[in-house]
C-alpha cells in the first residue's frame, strides 16, 4: 500500500513555521523595547539575527524557486513496515 | 522606554549603576550557536557520500532545503531568544533602592526591589578561572526587607560594586535616621 503526499503540504508546513518564527522574533523585539533593553549591543545583535534570517530566506527561495510543488511523493507503507522487521 | 521610566524613577533619585551580566558569560552560547551553525556541513557530507540516491532525488532536494531552512531559522531564533533573556537580567542601583529584574525565560519575569537602608550585609564572590581573568562574579546582599536575599549574578567588578553599594546604603541609612 502506498500513499501519495503532494509536495506543497511541506511548503505549507514551512510557511506555518515562518509565521511562528515571525511571532517569536517580534515578541523578543517588543520585549527588548519595552524593558529598557534598547542599547547598541542589543541593536547589533538584532541586526545580526535579522541579517542572517534574511539571507537564509533569500537563499532558500533561490534553491526552491523552480520546484513544481504539485508533484506527489510516494510513500510505500507496506515496504516500510516489512523492512523494519 | 528609558531606564527611569522602567523603574518609575522618583524626582530625588539618581541612577548609580545599571548592571547586566558580564558579556563573557554569554560566550558558551555563542560557541554552541557556531557549532550548530556548522553541524549541517557534516550531515550534508554524510548524505552526499552514503545516501547518494536520496541526495540526487529531485523530490528529496526541495524537502532537504526546507528542512535546512527550518533548522537554521530555529537556531537563529534560539540564539536571539537566549540573548534577550540574558540581556534583560538587570540590576539597577540608585541612591535610594536596588531593583532586581530577572528574566527567567521569554514568558517569565520577576521584579523585586529593596530600599538601600535595609541592606544589612554584602558579600562579593569571584570564583573560577574566567571570572578571575575577566573580573566578574556574584554579589550577595542580605536585607531586612521582605525579600531577605538578593543576588547580582556575574556582574563586572563585584568587589568595587559591593563597596559602592554599602557606601550608598550607609548614606541612605543616615537620611532615614534623621
Amino acid at each position: 500500500m502506498s500513499i501519495a503526499i503532494p509536495l506543497y503540504i511541506f511548503l505549507f508546513i514551512y510557511l506555518a513555521f515562518l509565521v511562528l518564527f515571525i511571532v517569536f522574533f517580534v515578541f523578543n523585539l517588543i520585549h527588548l523595547m519595552h524593558t529598557g533593553g534598547t542599547t547598541i549591543v542589543s541593536l547589533a545583535v538584532t541586526i545580526l539575527v535579522f541579517g542572517m534570517t534574511a539571507f537564509s530566506l533569500l537563499f532558500t527561495y533561490n534553491l526552491v524557486a523552480d520546484t513544481d510543488w504539485r508533484q506527489p511523493i510516494e510513500i510505500n507503507i507496506a515496504n516500510s513496515f516489512s523492512n523494519s522487521y | 522606554m528609558t531606564i527611569g521610566e522602567l523603574i518609575k524613577q522618583k524626582t530625588y533619585e539618581r541612577i548609580a549603576f545599571f548592571l547586566h551580566r558580564h558579556l563573557v558569560t554569554f560566550i558558551p552560547v555563542i560557541a554552541l550557536f557556531l557549532i550548530l551553525l556548522v553541524a549541517p556541513l557534516a550531515v550534508g557530507f554524510l548524505l552526499k557520500n552514503f545516501f547518494l540516491p536520496w541526495w540526487e532525488n529531485p523530490l528529496f532536494q526541495p524537502l532537504l532545503v526546507l528542512f535546512g531552512s527550518i533548522y537554521f531559522l530555529s537556531i537563529f531564533l534560539f540564539f536571539y531568544s537566549y540573548f534577550v533573556t540574558f540581556y534583560l537580567d538587570v540590576w539597577i542601583v540608585t541612591n535610594d533602592r536596588l531593583v532586581d529584574i530577572r528574566q527567567m525565560s521569554l514568558f517569565s519575569r520577576t521584579v523585586a526591589e529593596v530600599d538601600l537602608f535595609q541592606i544589612q550585609d554584602a558579600t562579593s564572590e569571584v570564583k573560577g578561572f574566567w571570572a578571575s581573568l575577566f573580573n566578574y562574579g556574584n554579589i550577595y546582599l542580605q536585607t531586612a526587607g521582605p525579600v531577605p536575599r538578593f543576588v547580582l549574578y556575574n556582574v563586572t567588578n563585584p568587589n568595587y560594586l559591593r563597596e559602592r553599594i554599602l557606601d550608598l546604603a550607609a548614606e541612605d541609612k543616615k537620611f532615614h535616621s534623621k
